[in-house]
């Protein structure tokens, strides 16, 4: 029996379930709370004590050393490629704001069509723009939702 | 009936109505595909306009129509992009994007479009019918039942669950509840399992979280594995929309069962049309026979016919308890109760009474939105399906962005994006150890739902006596544990006669 994702996943959920259960089971009840059948923590105790069994069923019952189909090939895989999609998504969280709507996105879009492969940089940057000013302006104007679209020193607070 | 049929079509049917029920659904299906607007917001955004209609029925039939628009919408990014942008749409995505990645998106829309209009055919036909009687059977129903049908609901993941692979989808669902439990909950105002992050005062948000276990697992997969986006640029067939009269009679049996299943499950105030969808997907599965019983989750047209069908006929059937009862049963129906009163409209149950013209008016204007959604979108399905033919370098940024201001737009938060990019992690990882991801959502959608209905039921009980004691939460509940051992029980046999 070796650890692959499989096992590894049950290790992590009985780990979870534990420390839920301890949360659970200090949760601060107020007097009130304390006396009645049904208290903040009821449920959220049973789950634990369940999911702790699942994970423990699930390591001896259900994990195997095959691969499942998602993973079939895995030494292959793009992984650096995945790694660099998932710091631009964690930039454009950052950045959404104080760059502005309008400009971290077109930088989304330019930077993960770079990544995959895209060299017409023009037709590149037209689309990204174009992409994000529509987006803005239907979200903005046309749902009344308010996003800053440039940042504060072009006057975008 | 035929009286009153007669006065809601004169009320109803104009060209400037006609107008209004055209742009409601182009509109509704262009917004809808936006992943995290779903029907609710897309009909509060128009509220003020139909408002300004000024005449009830018109502006009914232009929230009609951008509903069942922003519904077909949200079929259409589950299906092609498999992001659904919200809760009635996720189980159609189990087999509607795995038919889209093998070639097939031109006839998962179509059977989607079809078995849609047909769940709300059927199901007004019922609604005309059936609205006086079952709203006397809906005020039957109290927390100890819901909570009994909330674990019918959740037993749906035996439906998921493939071979060997039941206690993992048993352990995913309860950590989708273990999810829900975050933060406040109706019953008590401390919010719990924050571990002091604001953000999460009031929960993980539907959108994140959907998109995180769903759109960007799959943008990253794409990646990860240059075969898979090998497979998605050969597809000459997406535009294909026929459907041969074969796999018609295969599906006509699963539209009439979920018509009726999902308008019934539709009139019980909070179940909806995600309960429906996924029941009537877990249903199905165990009806089918069992050569297309191992094909659900890979591309089976039953499994998206089926959540297809129940949906649309649920969102019909939500309409028995608002119209009759004056109570909205899911968040669509409230924004809609609230538009009606401010036409100053009042439904509750002498509404068919004292405004008979109102009550079949709204009865025909929510189906001719869902006729012009017909005409209006099979045409346009072959254009919506070669989105599909979109470079992957645009394709994928694009599907990540989409998910991104989704969650984004939903709080006006960027602490979403950090929550929902983790999530994405940790639901590539689950994908890598066999975990069906499926069961996590329907957990996380029915757990919040399903605490509070415990929580009220005990209280009112003074313990778990009620289990037992009301004939209908037992009933409910052994049908939950029949429909779940069933499937198991079944395997088990033929597995030792082989």
């Amino acid at each position: 029996m070796s650890l692959n994702a499989d096992r590894l996943i049950a290790l992590l959920m009985l780990a979870f379930s534990v420390g839920y259960g301890y949360l659970a089971w200090t949760h601060p009840l107020l007097p009130f709370e304390a006396r009645q059948p049904f208290k903040p923590n009821t449920l959220p105790m049973g789950l634990a004590v369940l999911a702790a069994v699942l994970s423990l069923a699930t390591l001896v019952y259900e994990s195997s050393d095959d691969l499942p189909e998602d993973a079939t090939g895995w030494r292959s895989f793009e992984w650096r490629t995945a790694a660099v999609l998932v710091v631009l998504m964690v930039a454009y969280a950052l950045l959404l704001r104080p760059a502005g709507y309008i400009l971290a996105t077109t930088g989304f879009l330019v930077a993960g069509g770079y990544l995959l492969g895209e060299r017409k940089y023009a037709v590149l940057a037209t689309v990204a723009i174009i992409t994000s000013v529509l987006t803005w302006f239907i979200v903005q104007r046309g749902l009344g939702i308010y996003l800053v679209p440039l940042p504060a020193f072009l006057g975008g607070a | 009936m035929l009286e009153g049929l007669m006065l809601g079509l004169g009320a109803a049917i104009s060209p400037f109505n006609i107008l209004m029920v055209f742009l409601g659904c182009f509109l509704g299906t262009f917004i809808g595909m936006l992943p995290g607007l779903g029907p609710m917001s897309i009909i509060a955004i128009m509220i003020p306009v139909a408002i300004q209609l000024g005449d009830p029925a018109s502006a009914l039939i232009l929230l009609a129509g951008v509903y069942y628009g922003a519904i077909f919408g949200g079929s259409t990014s589950s299906i092609l992009i498999n992001a659904p942008g919200v809760a009635g749409t996720v189980a159609s995505s189990f087999d509607g994007y795995p038919m889209a990645r093998a070639g097939q998106a031109g006839k998962a829309l179509t059977i989607a479009a079809l078995a849609s209009f047909l769940g709300g055919t059927i199901s007004a036909l019922l609604l005309m019918i059936f609205a006086p009687l079952l709203s006397s059977v809906a005020k039957l129903f109290w927390s100890a039942e819901y909570f009994a049908l909330m674990v019918l609901g959740l037993t749906a993941i035996a439906a998921f669950a493939g071979p060997g692979k039941k206690l993992k989808a048993l352990l995913m669902s309860v950590v989708g509840i273990m999810l829900a439990t975050v933060g406040e909950s109706a019953l008590h105002n401390a919010a719990r399992f924050t571990m002091g992050i604001m953000d999460l005062q009031s929960g993980f948000y539907f959108v994140t979280l959907v998109m995180g276990l769903f759109a960007l697992p799959e943008a990253l997969f794409l990646i990860l594995n240059p075969k898979r986006s090998a497979q998605q640029e050969n597809q000459n067939e997406i535009k294909d929309l026929r459907i041969s009269m074969d796999e018609a009679k295969n599906l006509a049996p699963v539209v009439g069962r979920q018509s009726v299943l999902g308008f019934l499950v539709g009139v019980l105030p909070g179940a909806g049309a995600t309960m429906a969808s996924f029941l009537g997907y877990a249903v199905e599965r165990n009806l089918a026979p069992k050569d297309q019983r191992e094909q659900f989750g890979k591309g089976a047209q039953r499994g998206l016919a089926a959540p297809e069908t129940a949906n649309n006929a649920a969102c019909t059937g939500s309409f028995v308890p608002m119209l009759t009862l004056g109570i909205p049963g899911s968040g669509t129906t409230a924004i809609l109760l609230g538009a009606l009163v401010a036409l100053s409209v009042t439904p509750g149950p002498r509404l068919i009474e004292d405004q008979p013209e109102v009550f079949w008016a709204v009865i025909i204007s929510m189906y001719l939105g869902n006729v012009v959604l017909l005409i209006l979108n099979l045409p346009l399905i072959p254009y919506i399906a070669k989105l599909l033919t979109v470079p992957r370098q645009y394709l994928i940024p694009f599907v990540v962005f989409f998910s991104l201001i989704g969650a984004y737009i939903g709080q006006n938060n960027p602490t979403e994006l950090l929550i929902m990019i983790g999530t994405g992690l940790f639901a590539t990882l689950l994908r890598f150890g066999g975990y069906p991801l499926p069961p996590l959502i329907i957990g996380f959608i029915l757990g919040g739902m399903l605490e509070d209905n415990l929580g009220r039921a005990m209280r009112k009980a003074g313990g778990m006596e009620f289990l037992w004691e009301r004939p209908m939460t037992l009933g409910i509940l052994v049908v939950a544990a029949v429909l779940f051992f069933y499937p198991i029980i079944k395997d088990r046999l033929q597995s030792r006669r082989a």
